[in-house]
């Protein structure tokens, strides 16, 4: 039985160039749904601190919609990047969460509880869910355990 | 003893959605892969053992002891039972397991084959073994990702199309 909170946390990502629209495209396809509410925010060459806070405070409009007041989690690739020090200025007038090292795992994950918890609860799940999608596949095969037939249960 | 929570026909038997999707949507404790052929390659085994999730162990049985396993349905574990096509979905049911429900959720599409909806696609043959599932009062909803419900497609809804 999953517990909804009444909040849908808002869910903006924001990358140097096309990362952020492929993160999101890739979470789409693996889950089988559009997410028309996730924004999704490629900078390009020529932004610079100024516009890309800009688009960041227009994403969190846009994402918001005149309902305030929701949490807010912004995923951001490189701390200490263009993207990450943008929406940092941000914070200076509103408070929401935001973490850096947007991979695919941490995302759907994120996709997938962000309406279960609040933003600094999603926050910290982003942070260890990304953590724990990056692993070396070929140790943890070597590793496996064989796998047992049930007929020896 | 176990008891079947869903019973699926997915060729890529466990991957991401499954895992991601399916795994909330069900509770179980265990995975059951059945196919006699991913049995006998222990070295699959242990690739398939890496999508499992920490939630749920990972099994493999050829059709055999799945028969044997399966035959005295009881309330736990709860399981969770792949199958790659529908030829042992009703290879099971034959031999006496017994589920009313079967999900069809992902069958490539090849040589011979027809689109039947989403990424599920189907030859003659296996159409007409989904068809005599079906006959022996199995409900078979062709449904790719748990929610929405309405995602679902009813094999009786797609017969009267075909």
């Amino acid at each position: 039985m999953t517990q909804r909170f009444d909040i849908m946390n808002h869910v903006i990502i924001v990358t140097h160039g096309p990362l952020a629209a492929a993160l999101l495209k890739s979470a789409e396809m693996i889950l089988e749904e559009d997410l028309p509410d996730v924004k999704a925010i490629c900078l390009g060459p020529q932004d610079n601190l100024d516009t890309a806070r800009a688009k960041v405070e227009l994403a969190l409009a846009e994402a918001e919609n005149g309902a305030t007041g929701q949490g807010i989690l912004v995923l951001v690739d490189l701390f200490g990047g263009t993207a990450a020090n943008a929406a940092a200025w941000v914070l200076q007038d509103r408070v929401f969460e935001i973490v850096a090292g947007v991979n695919l795992p941490m995302l759907l994950e994120v996709l997938l509880n962000r309406d279960q918890m609040s933003a600094a609860q999603l926050a910290d799940l982003a942070v260890k869910k990304g953590k724990q999608g990056v692993t070396d596949v070929g140790a943890a095969l070597w590793k496996a355990p064989a796998v047992v037939a049930a007929s020896e249960v | 003893m176990p008891t079947i929570s869903l019973a699926r026909i997915d060729d890529r038997l466990i991957h991401g959605q499954v895992v991601i999707k399916w795994i909330r949507a069900v509770p179980c404790e265990e995975i059951l892969v059945c196919d006699d052929q991913v049995r006998a390659d222990s070295f699959l085994q242990r690739v398939l053992s890496l999508a499992a999730p920490p939630t749920a162990r990972l099994t493999v049985q050829s059709v055999a002891e799945s028969l044997s396993y399966l035959a005295d349905k009881g309330s736990s574990p709860r399981v969770m039972l792949l199958m790659k096509a529908p030829c042992t979905a009703l290879a099971l049911l034959r031999g006496g397991v017994w589920f009313d429900k079967l999900n069809v959720g992902g069958m490539a599409a090849g040589p011979g084959t027809k689109r039947l909806y989403k990424s599920i696609s189907a030859t003659l043959e296996q159409i007409a073994e989904l068809k005599e599932i079906r006959r022996l009062g199995v409900r078979i909803m062709l449904q790719t990702v748990p929610e929405p419900e309405e995602s679902a497609l009813d094999f009786d809804t797609l017969l009267s199309r075909l």
